[in-house]
This record gives C-alpha cells, sequence and structure tokens, in this order.
C-alpha cells in the first residue's frame, strides 16, 4: 500500500509540475512578457543601427528575458530534463549541467543553421525556419522519445534483474535486495554517450525566435551582435531549465529519503524509471503529433 | 518483415492518435476590420488591417532583403517582395477575419486591394474581402472575430470598427480577449445569441480571440 502510495505521489508531482508550468496564469504571463522581450529587442536592434551604445545592455538583457518566458512555454526540454531529474539517478550538478549546455548547444544550433545556410547553401530565411520546424524539430522529438525508451527498459532490466537475484538471494540465505542505485547505476546515466544523446536530442531543435533574430541581425549587418544574443537567449532558456532540473532532483530526493525504510524500495526505483521513461515518451510523441499534418 | 510492418502501421495509428499541442504565438498582429454596408444596410464587405509587432516587422523585411528608405518609409517595390511572405495564401485562409451569424459562418471572398505602409517602426497590412452576397443586417448580431486560428499569430483588436457607407443606427462593440472576463462578456453577450453561436468556435485561436459585435436597427 505504501509502495503504491509513494509511486502516486512522485506521479502526481511530475503531472503537478507540467501542470503548474503549462497553466493558465504561468501562460498568460509568459505570453505578455514574450511580445515585451520581442519589441525591446527590436528597439535594441535599430539602437545598434543608429549607434547606440546602450543598445547592446538593452539586446542582451531582452535576449536573456526572452530566452526564459519562451522556455515556459510547451518546449521540449524541460520535460526531458525533468522526467530525467524526477525518475533516475544523476546528481544535481550533472543535470544542472547539461541543462546549460543543451540549451547552448540549442542555441549554436540555431546560428549554423541560419549563418551557415546563408553562408555556404545561400538558403531563404523561410526555407531556414522551415527546416527548423518541419525536419528538426520532429527529429528532436523522435531522439527524445527514443531516449525515454531507453530509460523506460532499463527500468525494466532492473525489475527483472531484481527479480531473478531475489530468487538467487532466497536460496542462499542472502537478503538480495538493492537499497538505492548503486554508484555503478549513476555513472552509466551520466556517461558520456548518454549526456550527448541528452544534448543532441533537445539541441537539433533550435528556437525560432532564435532564428529571426539571426535572420535579422544577418541583414541588417550586426552579425556578430546576432550571435552574442541567441547564446545570452540560450542562458536564459538555460535559466528555466535548470530551475526544472533542480527541482526535479530534490523531489526525487526527498522521496527517496523519505521511502528508505520501505521494505520494497528496491522496486519503487525502476517502477519510478519505468514511468518518467513512459511519461518522456508520451510527451514527445504529443510534440511529434503537432508537426505532423 | 510482417510483424515490422504491423508494428510500424501500431506506431502510426498511435501517433496519430495523440492530441496535437498548438504552438504558442510567436507574432503579435494588431489592427481591426471596418464594414463596408450598401444604401439597404447591407454588408457588403470587410476592411482589414494587421499591423505586426516590432519584432516581426524586422523579420519580414530582412527574410525579404527590402531596405527602408532614408525617411524610413518602405520603397515602391516593396509589395512584390513581402506578397510570397504574407500575400500568398491559399483559398482557404481565412486572414483573420470569421464572420458568423447564430453560429453560422458567412463566406467572404479571396481578399483584394493589397497595401502595405510602415507606421512608425512597425509594418502595416491593408486589404479587403467581398461578401459573396451582401448580407442583410437589419435585426441580426453579426459576430466578427479576429484571429489566425493555429494561434501562431496572436491578433488584437486594437483599431476602432468604422462603418463605410450608409450605416443606419449599426452599432459595433469590440470584446477583447481577456483571461479573467471575457467569458462574462461573450455570456452576456450570447444570452440574446441562439445556442449554436457557441458551438460555432471550432479551434484553439477563437478561444482567445477578440470580437466585434454588429447590430443594426
Amino acid at each position: 500500500m505504501r509502495l503504491i502510495l509513494l509511486i502516486a505521489m512522485l506521479v502526481a508531482g511530475a503531472s503537478a509540475s507540467v501542470t503548474i508550468l503549462d497553466g493558465n496564469v504561468l501562460r498568460e504571463w509568459a505570453h505578455a512578457q514574450q511580445r515585451f522581450f520581442q519589441t525591446e529587442m527590436a528597439g535594441a536592434v535599430h539602437g545598434l543601427r543608429g549607434g547606440d551604445t546602450n543598445a547592446w545592455a538593452i539586446l542582451l538583457v531582452m535576449a536573456a528575458g526572452y530566452g526564459f518566458v519562451h522556455a515556459v512555454g510547451p518546449g521540449h526540454g524541460k520535460y526531458l530534463i525533468g522526467g530525467v531529474g524526477l525518475g533516475f539517478p544523476v546528481s544535481r550538478m550533472r543535470l544542472l549541467g547539461l541543462a546549460v549546455i543543451s540549451s547552448l548547444a540549442q542555441a549554436m544550433v540555431a546560428v549554423f543553421l541560419v549563418y551557415g545556410g546563408f553562408l555556404l547553401l545561400d538558403i531563404t530565411a523561410r526555407q531556414a525556419t522551415s527546416l527548423a520546424e518541419n525536419w528538426l524539430a520532429p527529429m528532436s522529438y523522435l531522439a527524445i522519445a527514443m531516449i525515454g525508451s531507453n530509460l523506460a527498459w532499463r527500468g525494466v532490466k532492473e525489475l527483472r534483474h531484481q527479480r531473478s537475484g531475489h530468487l538467487h538471494a532466497h536460496g542462499h540465505g542472502c537478503c538480495g535486495h538493492s537499497h538505492g542505485p548503486s554508484p555503478d547505476q549513476v555513472a552509466r546515466l551520466g556517461s558520456l554517450k548518454e549526456a550527448v544523446a541528452l544534448i543532441g536530442s533537445i539541441a537539433i531543435r533550435p528556437c525560432t525566435g532564435a532564428i529571426f533574430l539571426l535572420v535579422i541581425a544577418w541583414q541588417m549587418d550586426l552579425k556578430v551582435a546576432g550571435v552574442v544574443a541567441v547564446l545570452v537567449m540560450g542562458l536564459g532558456t538555460a535559466a528555466l531549465t535548470s530551475i526544472v532540473a533542480i527541482s526535479s532532483v530534490a523531489a526525487r530526493s526527498l522521496a527517496i529519503m523519505s521511502a528508505r525504510s520501505f521494505e520494497r524500495l528496491s522496486v519503487v526505483v525502476p517502477v519510478v524509471q519505468i514511468l518518467m521513461g513512459i511519461s518522456i515518451i508520451w510527451i514527445s510523441l504529443i510534440f511529434l503529433r503537432s508537426v505532423i499534418p | 518483415m510482417k510483424s515490422i510492418k504491423l508494428i510500424s502501421t501500431l506506431a502510426l495509428l498511435l501517433l496519430l492518435s495523440f492530441p496535437r499541442v498548438e504552438a504558442h504565438p510567436h507574432v503579435f498582429v494588431d489592427g481591426g476590420l471596418s464594414f463596408s454596408l450598401n444604401e439597404k444596410v447591407e454588408l457588403r464587405a470587410l476592411h482589414i488591417t494587421w499591423l505586426f509587432d516590432e519584432f516581426e516587422t524586422l523579420y519580414l523585411l530582412s527574410s525579404t532583403k527590402i531596405k527602408l528608405t532614408d525617411d524610413g518609409k518602405l520603397p515602391p517595390e516593396a509589395w512584390d517582395a513581402l506578397r510570397s511572405e504574407i500575400g500568398t495564401w491559399p483559398a482557404s485562409f481565412s486572414g483573420s477575419a470569421h464572420l458568423s451569424v447564430a453560429g453560422k459562418p458567412i463566406a467572404l471572398e479571396y481578399p483584394v486591394g493589397f497595401k502595405v505602409r510602415m507606421v512608425n517602426t512597425r509594418l502595416e497590412l491593408t486589404f479587403t474581402r467581398s461578401l459573396p452576397q451582401p448580407l442583410p443586417l437589419l435585426g441580426i448580431q453579426l459576430n466578427a472575430a479576429f484571429y489566425e486560428s493555429s494561434f501562431f499569430y496572436d491578433f488584437s483588436i486594437t483599431q476602432p470598427p468604422v462603418f463605410f457607407g450608409d450605416t443606419g443606427d449599426c452599432i459595433a462593440d469590440v470584446i477583447s480577449f481577456s483571461p479573467d472576463d471575457q467569458s462574462a462578456k461573450v455570456r452576456s453577450k450570447l444570452l440574446d445569441l441562439s445556442r449554436e453561436e457557441d458551438a460555432g468556435i471550432p479551434n484553439v485561436g477563437a478561444l482567445f480571440a477578440d470580437r466585434i459585435i454588429v447590430q443594426c436597427g
């Protein structure tokens, strides 16, 4: 009964986080702020063109603000970061690092797409936006779904392993229970290969606002300002995903700590992993569906 | 091989069964609607104004490589360059104006008379959509909603509606979207309308739309 209660608590916590993040009040706030930051960024671009030295600072502050409030919307990164933090044994600093690097990498993908496309392939602004929305976005959602599948499958394997270990242990008069993630499990989640997969799945889909700003910067001969502003925009996005990262790891730690005395903790951990893996798959498929006509 | 096909089909069906997430708006468009009436107090045409936000204006000008004149105006050839970005629509595109009477949509013809100009640092687009048949306005309530269905563009009515022609004693009430009190205002208006009017909201953009209620006579 307590086992079911704990799982229900974690699932309810995850659902509540998603609900709160996309709640009406927050959405309305982000919506209003997004317009404010967009307008101020446009004003700063005019200022830079006119030689106003203060415009640099205004552009960077507004770009950071835009990145933050834009990430409050139905972005894909925070769901993956939050799901991983809630469901899997990963340290706070490691997840924080992944959140920041993935946001910066996402900004860099926008730079390569727009500047690289203009410089090397002579593509139009519409083609750059279309590439991001019609190709890179579905690829990103598929990649996130695959990561969710991998994480869920790992939970399934852990359960099966414990089941066989449990039976084996009884045969030898030993406990056979695992009371929490082993160092090996933690290391596995944080391996370079998995970190790259997580960062890549988020970064491959650049933010449309970043693409727009880069198109403007390119055409108005403000190329360096465009790159710097988009990187700062990425840091703004990272601020939001970092909050999600810290909160999710804290929520998981709290739940695990309160369940230390539970006899079946070894079952709770992989079951939560499976549920979080399925949640990540579910959300990524919803996003994927939204880009299919 | 058979099982791969089966799994692929099932996966596609599962995917298509998921709800769609609509994009949060990237583009903000202010503007409004005005109404051309004939001497019988019938609606002949709708005049639509889009005033793009400052950021979108810069993007549209940059993506079409338009350079403003020294006094900040559009060059004469601007519309030719902008046509592919904002003036080429499929026949089914509503043009952000959605007319209905008692929940029944009123058809509009393809837009004509496109004009663009700069209003300070913002790009303004105006165009006209005629009605295939003049619509008698006496004794009815005309609902004119200003929105784009996917909500990628967030339209707001910021210009008061104007009547052209023989307007009689027609009045137009603007009902702005507000998360707190729009429902109350719409509800009070809907009390005078048929039940179908409420059910005529087909998509997410409509849920956040500014509206104009026109009444004549």
